[in-house]
């Protein structure tokens, strides 16, 4: 699209177009445009999501829709997050699984961060026997359907003595978090010249010392990356928790959310209220975050 | 080996470990059991029985449904992947430039994926496409001007309900954003410095600096939403219930292998079912291993 | 080097905390286990029998297992094969078979007989379900026959047409549900005669007199492609999309598991639906809605069927505490909880007396009484490990292209024949 923007700056003998800062302000304005058709269409389904969670049961599937409810049911929100009630007398509310959830999350978000970077690492820059076999072995993990590994992992955890407890939850995350995420690193850190390495191992750096003073602070955008998406799938991740997790004490928001569904119905409108609830920190998360994708090499003042 | 090389190989070892230790404990089991159990029957109630290689045998000449399975898993596939790759990468670069509110941008495109796939989201997803009353066929018509009632059946119809779960996966493009953005950070702005000196345009600059630093991230992506796309279930499981319809058109391999295994209690046949594809999977990331030259590392291991 | 070295045993030295010296800390569980799904409401009288139970049985410590209805038996078959299963479950007459025929729930007439428990104080109909050749495995809760057609009675008032009456006729049903349509001016149906919960062929194979095998409770074939009868009930709701169009195609229906169908009746837009009692609770929440039940209408051959579900308590073979679980069970599908279920209107009890009394109070529907009649009709799925597969892998695919009207139903029973035939009912 820039292209269209650079020929006429080579095409127009003077003028308007010929100016650089003019080619920039149209090429802002061109995105912003597109930009902004792309995010009405990401964002309409949420924005349906919103006007349901304050309609009433009536309003939920009218025909034409109905965007903007009459009145708003604000109270919906307050009844979304006590439905949680019946479990009242255990102490148990909707904040219970938010702490439960954030535990999960952040321990799993710390021990992907750290160790999926520490074997990445040792597959992309160093030299050792086996390396291409146990690479693809790692990959290869990521192509069996978890359905048919789920009851033998099960067992497995259960004859540690994990169920019911977060460890199946955690420690996986704290074993390199994956073939995903270790993948994930092993190609930024092969995208970043080796020059670099060379340099820092003259001056006496140990490997740990280049994977750590070297190539993290290099890597910060992927970190990031690497951090959030481990931190939302955790947050959202629901077919484990159901399966390892029994007392109700220890339940997660993604199952507190099954309490809206049942066989015979389903309370539309508040489950839209509860999901969306659970949904905003996420979001205040990434809107603060996201600087941090763009903040790579800029900022740290390579070359 | 020389003692640095050996040294080397020792260091590789202890920054793998948290891998090794994950395969040795945790994956390398159930995978290894799951692989077994595909020559077995086993209806998880009563005792497992060895089968040889019945169910092999039975999936590839009398079942017609794995066949279904494994095309509507190939079309999504082969649809979803290339297009969806495609706009990720024009989101990230839009995403890149320094225009106003970009941070809202960024989250609002990466909103749909942080909704995950819960129930909330299937009802909202199921609304969007009812072909009657829904937003989208709403909107084909207020822009064509074609009827309602012409506009694709989606998940009512054979043909559609596929293109549906296609369509639906371009709503994940802000993962693929995001990766890429992180990737983009990577990129030294020395090299658009030099390239601009060069006289490169910035279409130019695109397809000499950006793609092939980007290469290594495209190549992950690539991998990642093939080897995902094979295996998508949650999708297709919350949009038709379980199910697969209308007349098996969606239908994937995974849901197969979930049905199989957790609502028709044939674990065996469902480990079976998984191995095949296991195999299809990793046929698929090999050809593109191979095919990889394509892919340009700054910090390529030297032989 | 050594900086690594810190980093790395810190990482490991972590994992093999988090691993193994916890190991120690899995409760052996001494508690009664229960798994059950439900609503809000189902569960909460669920909680308030067990602290009931929990105030006349201190030292039987229960704990109630509340999952997700779609996740029940992933996460109930991933806890057998872990060794961890509940001692007492929930079952609906559908997956009582899968867990009977796969010998994995405990024959309760040992107990019935030990504490000289009189049966026939449940629904004789309900009681046969949950046996099998004189010996009871689940103590029945509730009775569901499919065959409640709720009415929004402001559409039959808007359209001058009477209420139905229970001894209506399918000729009956299709003039009237013609007449309580609305269309806007473009012709866009506004409000449709009638729909069905889900993608529902069982009520009405049932009503005209179909089947699905030649004997319920020892299944030896399939006779859903060669019975006349389940084609006409077939080629009927076909008929009902295509030809009457007083049902919402499959286009229309907002999923095609029958999401917001419900949402539908209650927002007028359409004036009758069929499903079981379950959704009377739902429904009472909404002001200014008049509506009521009717009994399914008779099918053009005279008889009555009605497709039907139902629960119960069972205790699975594996369980330790077997006596304690029976305890339970015994308590909990007794009167108190049918009182309290027959109050919410959610389903109409099993033990008779709470379903002549309770369950007839002078609340909505009114009409609900004609479920009385309607127990004696009831048709429970076959008796085969396969039931699942088979309807909904082969016979509901299918049926798919012709609900589209791509296929007429005698074409889908040609093709279902053979695959049929190959996929004999399992019993064994």
């Amino acid at each position: 699209m820039d292209s269209i923007n650079d020929n006429l700056t080579v095409s127009s003998p003077n003028g308007f177009w010929a100016s650089k800062r003019r080619t920039e302000k149209i090429t802002k304005i061109f995105t912003t445009i597109v930009l902004s058709i792309g995010a009405v269409s990401m964002i309409l389904p949420v924005i349906w999501m919103l006007s349901t969670s304050l309609k009433t049961p009536t309003e939920v599937f009218a025909v034409p829709p109905i965007w903007i409810p009459h009145p708003l049911h604000f109270e919906n929100y307050p009844k979304a997050w006590t439905i949680n009630n019946m479990y009242i007398s255990e102490g148990i509310t909707f904040t219970t699984y938010t702490i439960n959830t954030l535990i999960i999350a952040l321990s799993g978000c710390v021990g992907v961060t750290l160790t999926s970077s520490l074997v990445a690492f040792a597959f992309a820059r160093l030299r050792f026997p086996g390396r291409g076999p146990l690479f693809i072995l790692c990959l290869a993990t990521m192509m069996i359907p978890t359905q048919v590994t789920m009851i033998p992992t099960f067992i497995l955890f259960k004859s540690m003595g994990w169920y019911d407890t977060y460890y199946p939850l955690i420690v996986p995350a704290f074993l390199g978090g994956g073939a995903y995420n270790i993948f994930l690193m092993r190609q930024f850190f092969m995208s970043i010249p080796y020059e670099m390495d060379e340099a820092a191992k003259i001056d006496g750096c140990t490997n740990f010392g280049v994977y750590w003073r070297i190539l993290l602070p290099l890597c910060k955008p992927a970190l990031t990356t690497v951090a959030v998406f481990s931190f939302v799938w955790n947050w959202n991740d629901f077919i484990n928790p159901l399966i390892y997790l029994d007392s109700n004490s220890k339940k997660t928001l993604a199952l507190g959310l099954t309490n809206f569904v049942s066989l015979y119905g389903q309370d539309y409108h508040l489950l839209m209220a509860a999901s969306l609830l659970i949904v905003i920190p996420l979001v205040v998360m990434f809107l603060m975050g996201q600087r941090y994708f763009i903040q790579g090499i800029a900022t740290t003042g390579l070359k | 080996m020389t003692s640095a090389e050996r040294k080397e190989a020792i260091s590789a070892y202890m920054f793998i470990t948290p891998f090794l230790l994950a395969m040795i404990f945790i994956t390398g089991g159930p995978v290894l059991a799951a692989f077994g159990l595909s020559f077995c029957k086993w209806d998880i109630l009563t005792p497992i029985q060895f089968v040889g290689l019945d169910n092999y045998k039975e999936m590839f000449f009398g079942d017609p449904r794995f066949w279904k399975a494994l095309y509507n898993t190939a079309y999504f596939t082969f649809l979803s992947v290339p297009v969806g790759m495609v706009l990720s990468i024009i989101v990230a670069m839009l995403m890149n430039q320094k225009v106003k509110g970009i941070a809202i941008y960024r989250t609002i495109y990466y909103l749909p994926s942080v909704l995950g796939t819960g129930v909330a989201v299937a009802v909202l997803w199921k609304w969007i496409f009812n072909a009657d009353s829904g937003l989208l066929n709403y909107l084909i018509s207020i822009l064509t001007g074609i009827p309602m009632s012409e506009c694709p059946k989606w998940l009512a119809s054979e043909f559609w309900s596929k293109n549906a779960l296609v369509i639906m996966s371009f709503w994940g493009v802000g993962g693929g954003m995001i990766i890429y953005l992180a990737g983009l950070q990577g990129i030294p702005t020395t090299l658009y410095e030099a390239a601009e000196i060069d006289g490169a345009n910035r279409w130019q600059q695109f397809w000499t600096v950006t793609l092939p630093g980007l290469s290594p991230i495209i190549f992950f992506q690539l991998i990642i939403t093939l080897v995902n796309s094979f295996q998508i279930f949650n999708q297709v499981y919350v949009m038709t219930d379980g199910l697969g319809g209308p007349a098996d058109s969606t239908l994937v391999m995974v849901l197969y292998i979930y049905q199989k295994a957790f609502k028709y209690y044939q674990m065996g046949y469902a480990s079976a079912l998984a191995c095949i594809l296991f195999a299809v999977i990793l046929l698929a990331t090999w050809l593109q291993f191979k095919f990889s030259k394509w892919v340009y590392y700054e910090g390529e291991l030297r032989k | 080097m050594k900086n690594f070295r810190l980093v790395l045993v810190a990482v490991a030295c972590l994992t093999l905390v988090a691993g193994f010296s916890l190991s120690g800390c899995s409760k052996g569980s001494s508690k009664l286990k229960i798994s059950s799904w439900g609503s809000p409401e189902e569960n909460q009288i669920l909680v308030d029998l067990l602290n009931d139970f929990q105030k006349k049985h201190p030292d039987i410590p229960v704990e109630l297992q509340r999952l997700p209805y779609n996740e029940y038996t992933t996460k109930l078959l991933t806890e057998v094969a872990g060794g961890l299963a509940p001692d007492v479950v929930f079952t609906e007459v559908g997956n009582f078979a899968d867990l009977f025929l796969r010998g994995a729930l405990e024959p309760l007439n040992p107990y019935v007989q030990a504490d000289h428990m009189d049966l026939s104080g449940y629904y004789p109909q309900v009681v046969d379900r949950f046996s099998v050749d004189g010996q009871i495995y689940v103590i029945p809760r509730d009775t569901a026959p499919i065959c409640v057609i709720y009415y929004n009675k402001k559409a039959f008032d808007e359209a001058k047409v009477a209420y139905p009456t229970d001894d209506w006729t399918v000729d009956d049903f299709v003039a009237i549900a013609k007449k309580v349509m609305k269309k806007d001016a473009a012709g866009k149906v506004t409000r449709w005669g009638f729909i069905d919960d889900w993608v529902m062929p069982e009520p009405w194979v049932y009503d005209f007199g179909g089947t699905y095998v030649d004997d319920v409770k020892h299944p030896t074939k399939w006779t859903f492609a060669t019975n006349p009868h389940t084609l006409d009930a077939i080629q009927f709701r076909a008929d009902m999309i295509g030809k009457y169009k007083i049902m919402m195609p499959p286009s229309g229906l907002a999923a095609m598991g029958g999401m917001g169908t419900g949402d539908m009746f209650m927002n007028g837009s359409e004036a009758m639906f069929i499903s079981g009692i379950w959704k009377t609770p739902t429904f009472r929440q909404i002001k200014d809605f008049k509506w009521d039940v009717v009994m399914m209408p008779k099918g053009p051959n005279g008889v009555r069927g009605f497709a039907t579900g139902g629960s119960g308590y069972g205790i699975l073979k594996s369980s330790t505490h077997k006596k304690e679980a029976w305890e339970l069970v015994k308590f909990i599908s007794g009167e108190e909880g049918a009182k309290k279920l027959a109050q919410t209107g959610l389903a109409q009890p099993a033990l008779m007396r709470e379903a002549n009394t309770t369950f007839l109070d002078n609340s909505d529907p009114k009409n609900k009484k004609m479920l009385l009649e309607a127990v004696k009709y009831v048709k429970y799925p076959p008796m085969c490990k396969n039931w699942d597969e088979v309807t909904h892998s082969i016979i509901g695919p299918e049926l798919d292209k012709v609900w589209n009207g791509t296929e007429t139903a005698a074409e889908a029973m040609d093709k279902l024949k053979p695959m049929l035939e190959k996929n004999e009912p399992q019993t064994k």
